[in-house]
């Protein structure tokens, strides 16, 4: 199960590149034009930075993993001593740390691009709700998402 | 060692094996040929564990087979199964790491005419030596069964020959290797047994040393007049 879970993170290494510099490009674009996304009322700003890289990586592994069963690749994969569910589960185990290191690179921009506005103003309190929300939908979608997603895909699949 | 009974498996509406029923034993290569479509590649993923959803019995040596079954299994798929962004070194860790029987040493015996370099990268390979490579990987394992589904086709006469006699090189008295193609008369001499396959359903079966002694003709001959005459027989 280890070498799967090495394997799927080596694999995935392009793509969590490119999120983490989509978010690191947020975060400069957010310095040059010095945008405050902790406003609450620039809400389509604050929303797309924190849902929209866990959706990303959410739709990349299910596509991923679609594309990767149409491929001929699927038969060295999948002629590997490993059930189905270890499939399934090495690249959910995957997917918590893709999650994990999104959510700590996101909270260090936030904090950030926060800690003066915060220092000023002293309404810390106006984050946590969106933060929790956050945590708890984006998190337990993308996180079950993944599950349920990729493991029908290799159901199906084999069925076929 | 390999008992396979009433296997059917269907695509949707369509038909691709139809109560197959074979036996494999060790230290024998069987052939299994047939046209284009005639259901060689499902047989193969199915023993292989890499399709389901059929209907029929498989057991290796006396048991159901499954997913821990594919420790015993080296599958050499008719395409290229190899990632085309990793390089030859990477492909070979990838073997030495999920396989468990892989044999570092088999492998640099086998594949010491390639000149292979670590560094290459699979899509860099040309097609010839990117087939004589699977095979190398594929029969570098200690597996007790090597499914081979069409190892010769779209390759030269020189890496054909060279394909040969690595199958020949991996025979022992402890495996049994199977082989899908429709190269007959490249394969023939490599055989022990066969079997046709015609629209999913098993028309043939017999030993290559009866065919040419009993019935005086070669592998490629019989193939022809058993293909025309649709009645199930066996030797």
């Amino acid at each position: 199960m280890k070498k799967l879970v090495k394997f799927e993170i080596q694999r995935s290494l392009k793509w969590m590149a490119i999120v983490i510099l989509a978010m690191l490009l947020y975060y400069a674009l957010d310095l040059m034009f010095n945008i405050d996304i902790s406003r609450l009322d620039l809400g389509l700003s604050f929303l797309a930075f924190m849902f929209v890289p866990p959706f990303t990586i959410l739709i990349i592994n299910v596509s991923n993993t679609q594309s990767d069963l149409m491929k001929d690749t699927k038969n060295l994969y999948l002629s590997t001593p490993y059930k189905i569910d270890d499939y399934a589960i090495s690249k959910m185990i995957v997917v918590i740390i893709q999650y994990l290191i999104i959510a700590i690179i996101q909270y260090s921009i936030l904090i950030l691009i926060l800690s003066e506005y915060l220092v000023e103003i002293n309404e810390s309190h106006q984050i946590i709700l969106p933060i929790y929300i956050w945590a708890v939908s984006v998190v337990s979608v993308g996180v079950l998402g993944n599950m349920i997603g990729v493991r029908v895909l290799f159901k199906s699949y084999l069925k076929k | 060692m390999l008992e396979v009974t009433n296997l059917t498996k269907k695509y949707s509406r369509e038909l691709a094996l139809d109560n197959v029923s074979l036996s494999f034993q060790k230290g024998v290569i069987t052939g299994i040929l047939g046209p284009n479509g005639s259901g060689k590649t499902t047989f193969m993923r199915i023993i292989s564990r890499t399709l389901k959803g059929y209907v029929g019995d498989i057991k290796l040596f006396d048991k159901q087979i499954t997913d821990k079954s594919k420790e015993f299994i080296s599958f050499l798929p008719e395409n290229n199964h190899l990632y085309d962004w990793m390089s030859i070194g990477k492909v070979v860790k990838f073997y030495v790491d999920f396989f468990s029987d892989f044999d570092i040493d088999d492998f640099k015996k086998l594949s010491m005419s390639l000149g292979l370099n670590d560094k290459t990268l699979i899509r860099a390979l040309p097609k010839g030596v990117l087939q004589q490579f699977r095979v190398c990987l594929v029969l570098s394992r200690k597996a007790s069964i090597y499914l081979l589904d069409e190892p010769l086709s779209n390759i030269d006469v020189l890496a054909r020959e060279k394909i040969i006699e690595m199958i020949r090189m991996t025979t022992k008295e402890e495996n049994c290797i199977i082989i899908t193609s429709h190269l007959i008369s490249e394969i023939e001499l490599l055989l022990d047994n066969v079997c046709f396959l015609k629209e999913g359903k098993l028309i043939f079966r017999g030993s290559c040393d009866a065919i040419r002694d009993e019935d005086s003709t070669s592998i490629l001959n019989k193939y022809k007049e058993v293909m025309t005459n649709e009645e199930i027989s066996q030797i």
